[in-house]
């Protein structure tokens, strides 16, 4: 299967575009571009058509649709595909929609769907296919879309977003299972029907009563295997979010140990701060309750006395106090001769009244000299208590400086942080020490359920055989005993020839993404599909093989082109920036494998691969390295007026200009 | 997806079960593939008892 014409209207950036893929020239096409060029816009348009699923940002080009007048804005995307042994020569595959902006949203109606076949010597594509979704899901089915369509970007996370239950998805898609689990469905239905003819035709009540039972525990086996696999479910989904995180501190170096012990030394500093400030508040009401603000008193008494003394020397008596020492005498909050005098009271009143009004400063200068008396008994305040102060203070100024030193060791913690969303990154550290506890949560409810559905098929076994003795006697009930144990046998033969061909394309996927990766990477070791899916690179000892960060990517890779060969499938390889983060060796190690994919059977037979490149991507050395297959080139070249690229053949001449192609010729 | 009966067939062919249980399960694949319902299955197996045996 080939694409051979890929046709926008309206369609995000691309805009009355029409390109021809010449697949009878060769099998490899670059549609390249700066970036915001239309790449991605290709991409979602192939999306969009063949499962109807729209872009986030709408379907429409923004700049027809703001100039649109007098109803919707019409969009469409049609993918025109050369097929192989099929119904037809050739298919278009047409989606439409109408679109119009409401409240800064696009809104999409009357989408439409059609398919059209041309057989060959016909010129147009006339005969329409019935059960559109049907047809594609046949030929492109969704559970495989991420083997063929794809971002190189994110070839990192192939394995975390491709996940088992995917993978196991596309294993037994392609296994064929379906047709199995279909029949072990329709026999189950049948069985059970012949089970109540049975008992029904026992005449005996036991056996009508003992099938009720039997029933009634069938249908609790059913919904334990739901519950079982929806335990599944949630123990992949969680098993996917733990490696996603794993990822992101992969990529983020080793952030998530720095951020452990950033939060480490900020929880050491905020339990020193709330020691000091402790420590402090003890020493302050130890000082307090044991005199020192006499101390305080003190102090201010000097200030009084040297003012007093200032003043005698000045002949200024009565000195004229400073109006902020008079405060400071308030603020103690004590009166000058030790009564209380609380802040608002009416003392505290009348003395700033004198302060602020009358100055009479000698009443007060008289009350300070009686405090002064106070004074006198400083020296004689306990020794001790000042012994015990310093050694306090001592404490605290230790603590202060392992504060500042670690207050230092956090600046520089910081500085090796990489940049990024720091709330996003300490989120997914504290997320990470819950997840192992919600997957073991998860894991104890599917093996309650497992224990649940294994008792309720015990039930049903020993209710199954009492039934047959009671129903034995009758000729006719002995017919359909008969044919439930054909059914029966049949039943399990099912289930076998389901497992097996399970096992037969797990086989052979292994092999196949062997043969490809030996080529990548060399040393004894093997590809393993486990039972849940999971694709490891394991030792000869059965021990996993730790893999760079390139060699992982490339085997995503590997791991999608094998499954197109295990399956013989054939639809295009879309890829956008298909290098992704690939380094100059991958780089060549994936053109070298694109090149095996199609230099085997020749152009009419090979893979067809589409990639989507900007400058940094496409450079003149991948140019030169793609040659000898002759690709197509293409570009977009963006009109900035009317916000659509165009699509034309060549190397675009605006890359000369940039650094990647600077110095090309334009060979 | 297209589903290769071939494919199923010779998965069957290489299981270790009883002969008649071999052709009757690739009826039974081609029923299924044909989109039979649980009805017409019955019928079928009740029609062909005892003769895949033989």
């Amino acid at each position: 299967m080939k694409l051979t014409r890929a046709e926008f209207m309206h369609f995000k950036i691309l805009d009355a575009v029409n390109i021809q893929f010449d697949v009878a020239q060769t099998n490899i096409f670059f549609v390249n571009g700066f970036n915001g060029r239309g790449k991605t816009s290709f991409q979602d348009a192939l999306y969009w058509c063949l499962y109807g699923r729209a872009p986030e940002d709408g379907v429409a080009n923004r700049h027809a649709l703001a100039k649109k007048t007098g109803g919707p804005l019409e969009v469409s995307a049609i993918f025109e595909f050369k097929l192989e042994d099929d119904d037809f020569e050739s298919v278009e595959i047409r989606r439409t929609t109408e679109v119009t902006m409401e409240k800064g949203f696009q809104r999409t109606k009357n989408a439409r769907l059609s398919i059209l076949g041309r057989n060959p010597g016909e010129s147009s594509f006339t005969q329409p296919v019935a059960n559109e979704e049907q047809w594609i899901h046949r030929r492109f089915p969704d559970g495989l879309q991420q083997f063929f369509l794809f971002d190189g970007e994110s070839l990192e996370k192939f394995f975390v977003n491709t996940t088992k239950e995917r993978i196991g998805t596309a294993v037994r898609e392609i296994a064929g299972v379906e047709a199995f689990e279909g029949i072990e469905t329709k026999l189950g239905l049948v069985i059970n029907e012949w089970r109540k003819q049975l008992a029904k035709g026992s005449q005996s009540g036991t056996a009508v009563s003992s099938e009720v039972k039997r029933q009634k525990y069938q249908r609790a086996a059913e919904d334990s295997r739901a519950s079982i696999a929806a335990a599944d479910r949630v123990i992949a989904d969680l098993e996917k979010e733990l490696a996603e995180i794993d990822l992101y501190f992969e990529r983020f170096g080793n952030n998530a140990g720095l951020l452990q012990e950033e939060t480490e030394i900020r929880r050491r500093i905020s339990s020193l701060k709330a020691e000091i400030q402790g420590q402090k508040f003890e020493q302050h009401n130890r000082l307090l309750s044991e005199g020192i603000e006499f101390a305080v008193q003190r102090k201010i008494i000097e200030d009084v006395v040297r003012e007093k003394e200032d003043a005698i020397r000045n002949d200024e008596y009565p000195p004229q106090f400073s109006e902020n020492l008079m405060k400071k005498i308030l603020e103690l909050g004590r009166c000058v001769c030790g009564e209380q005098v609380p802040s608002g009271s009416e003392k505290h009143r009348v003395l700033e009244k004198l302060i602020h009004e009358h100055r009479d400063v000698d009443a007060i200068g008289q009350d300070l000299q009686k405090l002064s008396a106070y004074a006198e008994y400083w020296p004689s305040l306990s020794a001790s208590t000042f012994h015990g102060f310093s050694e306090q203070s001592k404490t605290i100024a230790e603590k202060v400086g392992e504060m500042k030193e670690l207050e230092g060791k956090l600046e520089d913690l910081q500085a090796r942080l990489m940049g990024g969303d720091r709330e996003e990154q300490q989120a997914k550290v504290e997320r990470k020490k819950k997840l192992p506890y919600e997957i073991s949560s998860a894991e104890t409810e599917r093996n309650k359920a497992v224990e649940q559905r294994e008792w309720a098929l015990v039930e049903v076994k020993s209710l199954e055989k009492s039934i047959e003795k009671l129903t034995k006697s009758s000729s006719a009930n002995a017919k359909v005993s008969g044919f439930i144990a054909r059914a029966e046998a049949l039943n399990q033969a099912a289930r076998l020839a389901h497992r097996a061909a399970v096992d037969s394309v797990r086989t052979n996927l292994e092999e196949a993404v062997d043969e490809e990766f030996k080529v990548i990477k060399t040393g004894a070791f093997k590809t393993q599909i486990t039972d849940d899916f999971e694709v490891r690179t394991v030792a000869s000892d059965g021990g996993n093989v730790k893999l760079s960060s390139g060699e992982n990517m490339m085997k995503a890779y590997v791991f999608a082109l094998a499954l197109r060969k295990v399956i013989g499938f054939k639809f295009p390889l879309v890829i956008d920036t298909p290098f992704g983060r690939l380094d100059s060796e991958n780089r060549k190690r994936l053109v070298d494998m694109i090149t095996r994919l199609n230099s085997t059977k020749g152009t009419e037979h090979g893979n067809q691969v589409i990639f989507l490149m900007h400058d940094l991507e496409y450079t003149p050395q991948i140019k030169e390295t793609f040659s000898p297959n002759k690709p197509v080139e293409m570009y977009l070249a963006y009109q900035k007026e009317e916000e659509v690229s165009q699509v034309h053949e060549g190397i675009d001449p605006a890359w000369q200009q940039a650094d990647s192609w600077k110095g090309w010729k334009g060979k | 997806m297209q589903i290769d009966s071939e494919f199923l067939f010779s998965e069957i062919e290489k299981l270790e079960i009883e002969d008649w249980e071999k052709v009757a399960l690739k009826k039974l694949v081609l029923a299924e593939l044909s989109g039979k319902s649980a009805a017409q299955m019955r019928e079928m197996l009740e029609s062909q008892s005892g003769g895949d045996e033989q």
